[in-house]
């Protein structure tokens, strides 16, 4: 990489990296596995920078790639046991949108690598149906029935989700 | 459930994470550097055939150059545990992989470690009486050397011997085993790396570098068969003519082959110059250009023992080894069927350790006594 590049990758680094790794928690469902995703992702870029279209998007189909290879290889195991425990039951006293997001995603880390992904293409991402089967490489079947396995699988396991409100969050980058 | 979908979304906001650590973009230059290294490592591997163990040494660095000219230099001290590096270079007709092989071409690469300087040594094939280091299983089984009946046991049937013996199950290649464990007793030396290649992948390497220019001294066969009970007796398929040329792989493949019409010894020879000649004249950007497919074509058809993690240090010293002198030496026992295998023992180390006379590379300078080695005659 020459110099030009390294700095112009550097920058790419320091603006997105926050983004990247918010998914690949929710991907990974473990913080160092998080960042390894990440780190791996962001190495293979760096061959093909200047020469791919939008740098992001293809870090991002990397790491989805990455992570399907992971769960190809585990798929003996039923689920993953990154996940910590749900810690409590959730009462109307909680109002603050950051314990909605811990939830949420301790019960998201106790999913499958599969239905965390589809989950993740889904709904954080915003892929529709096809474009989640694509990037996943699976079928479209597929999706429809993991995204719905997986759904009634957090719903099990934190029964609490059934009745979650969307409070109005104090920001403008959640839209519906 | 469509509740739940939409309370994902607010999963979609990073801001509340920690920041990512501020090395991240090191790590992943530092990490595609590593990757890129073991592509260059790859490219050994799959190229190190017998005869460009050290061309293609030369093509991982210019690759890596290539590719990355702010890529820290790999380290200038080479790691090897000893001053000497042995690699036994093994030529079969099958794949490496596969039983029964014959590996008619057996090689032992000594070389300096420091200043790439390189003795070649030959064995013949058709050795008898082949003697197994103490404690192996082909000691055990074979207490007075490896000799039967009518002949039928040379030193290029030991790996297919072993293939089907017990003592040699435990290993993960059982004939290349008892082969390198022969090598080591006849010769003395230590092996610290294999490399086998079948015929196919001699033809592709050779191709993939653009042929090799080679002196023919005697018009040679190509296909036909020394066996007088063979249909194809001596029947030529074809001929490589007299002179200096290029040629291609298939034709480089029979110019090391070829044997009825010549000699074993004289084969050995030919085996010696063609891999003088890759390492002299292979174009390390040729063999980064046909790499992609050279790998593949070469998959299957070669095996070593170099393990990638060392390869930067064998890149290294591949580089050494082309401006460096290599010495060319046949064994070659006045009688292959009892040889003096003490005296043949005393030759290789004195070879080894850079005998005036072995370094003559031109002429027939026998060994005095008769038996024991040859410095191999011009190529």
């Amino acid at each position: 990489m020459n110099p030009h590049d390294e700095g112009a990758f550097r920058v790419f680094v320091d603006t997105r990296s926050r983004a990247l790794l918010h998914t690949a928690r929710l991907l990974t469902g473990d913080g160092h596995a998080a960042e390894d995703l990440v780190q791996e992702s962001l190495a293979r870029l760096i061959p093909r920078w200047g020469r791919v279209a939008s740098p992001e998007a293809y870090v991002r189909v990397t790491m989805h790639r990455l992570q399907i290879s992971r769960w190809r290889r585990r798929a003996v195991l039923t689920e993953d046991t990154t996940g910590e425990l749900v810690e409590g039951t959730r009462t109307d006293d909680h109002s603050d949108a950051v314990q909605d997001r811990v939830v949420l995603t301790r019960a998201l880390a106790r999913l499958t690598a599969r239905q965390r992904s589809v989950l993740v293409c889904r709904h954080i991402e915003d892929l529709d149906e096809r474009e989640t089967a694509e990037r996943l490489g699976i079928r479209v079947g597929s999706v429809r029935s993991i995204n719905r396995r997986a759904l009634q699988r957090l719903l099990a396991l934190n029964p609490e989700l059934a009745d979650f409100r969307r409070r109005p969050l104090d920001t403008k980058e959640v839209s519906l | 459930m469509t509740q739940l979908e939409s309370a994902l979304h607010i999963l979609a906001v990073d801001r509340f994470d920690e920041p990512a650590p501020a090395d991240l973009a090191d790590r992943a230059l530092s990490r595609a550097r590593q990757r890129s290294q073991r592509r260059g490592a790859l490219a050994v591997i799959g190229a190190a055939t017998v005869a460009a163990l050290v061309a293609v040494g030369v093509t991982a660095t210019a690759a890596d150059q290539q590719r990355n000219r702010t890529s820290t230099p790999a380290a200038s001290t080479p790691v090897f545990a000893q001053p000497r590096m042995n690699v036994l270079l093994i030529g079969t007709d099958a794949a490496p992989d596969r039983i029964g092989v014959r590996p008619d071409t057996i090689m032992l690469a000594s070389i300096n470690a420091k200043t790439g300087d390189s003795t070649l040594i030959s064995f013949p094939r058709n050795l008898q009486g082949v003697p197994f280091p103490a404690g192996t299983p082909g000691a055990k089984a074979w207490p007075k050397g490896y000799t039967c009946a009518q002949d039928a046991c040379l030193l290029n049937s030991i790996w297919f011997w072993a293939e089907n013996n017990p003592g040699y199950r435990k290993y993960r290649n059982p004939g290349l085993t008892a082969t390198t464990q022969a090598i080591e007793q006849i010769s003395g030396l230590s092996v610290d790396e294999t490399v086998v290649v079948n015929l196919r992948g001699l033809v592709d390497l050779v191709d993939a570098v653009g042929g090799v220019q080679v002196t023919v001294r005697e018009r040679l066969p190509i296909g036909g068969n020394a066996n007088p009970e063979s249909p194809d007796y001596q029947r030529a398929d074809g001929w490589i003519e007299k002179g200096t040329q290029r040629l291609n792989g298939s034709q480089a493949l029979w110019y090391a082959r070829s044997r009825w019409s010549t000699d074993d010894d004289d084969r050995m020879r030919r085996q010696q110059c063609l891999i003088t000649a890759l390492t002299d004249q292979v174009d390390a950007r040729k063999l980064v250009a046909a790499y992609p497919k050279l790998a593949k074509a070469l998959r299957g058809n070669l095996l070593t023992s170099i393990a990638v993690q060392d390869l930067g240090d064998w890149v290294d010293l591949a580089g050494r080894i082309k401006d460096a002198q290599i010495q060319r030496i046949g064994l070659v026992p006045t009688n292959p069927s009892h040889p003096d295998w003490v005296r043949l023992r005393a030759q290789v180390t004195e070879a080894v350790a850079g005998n005036p006379r072995a370094s003559a590379a031109s002429g027939t300078a026998t060994d005095p006594g008769g038996q024991g080695w040859v410095s191999e005659g011009p190529c």
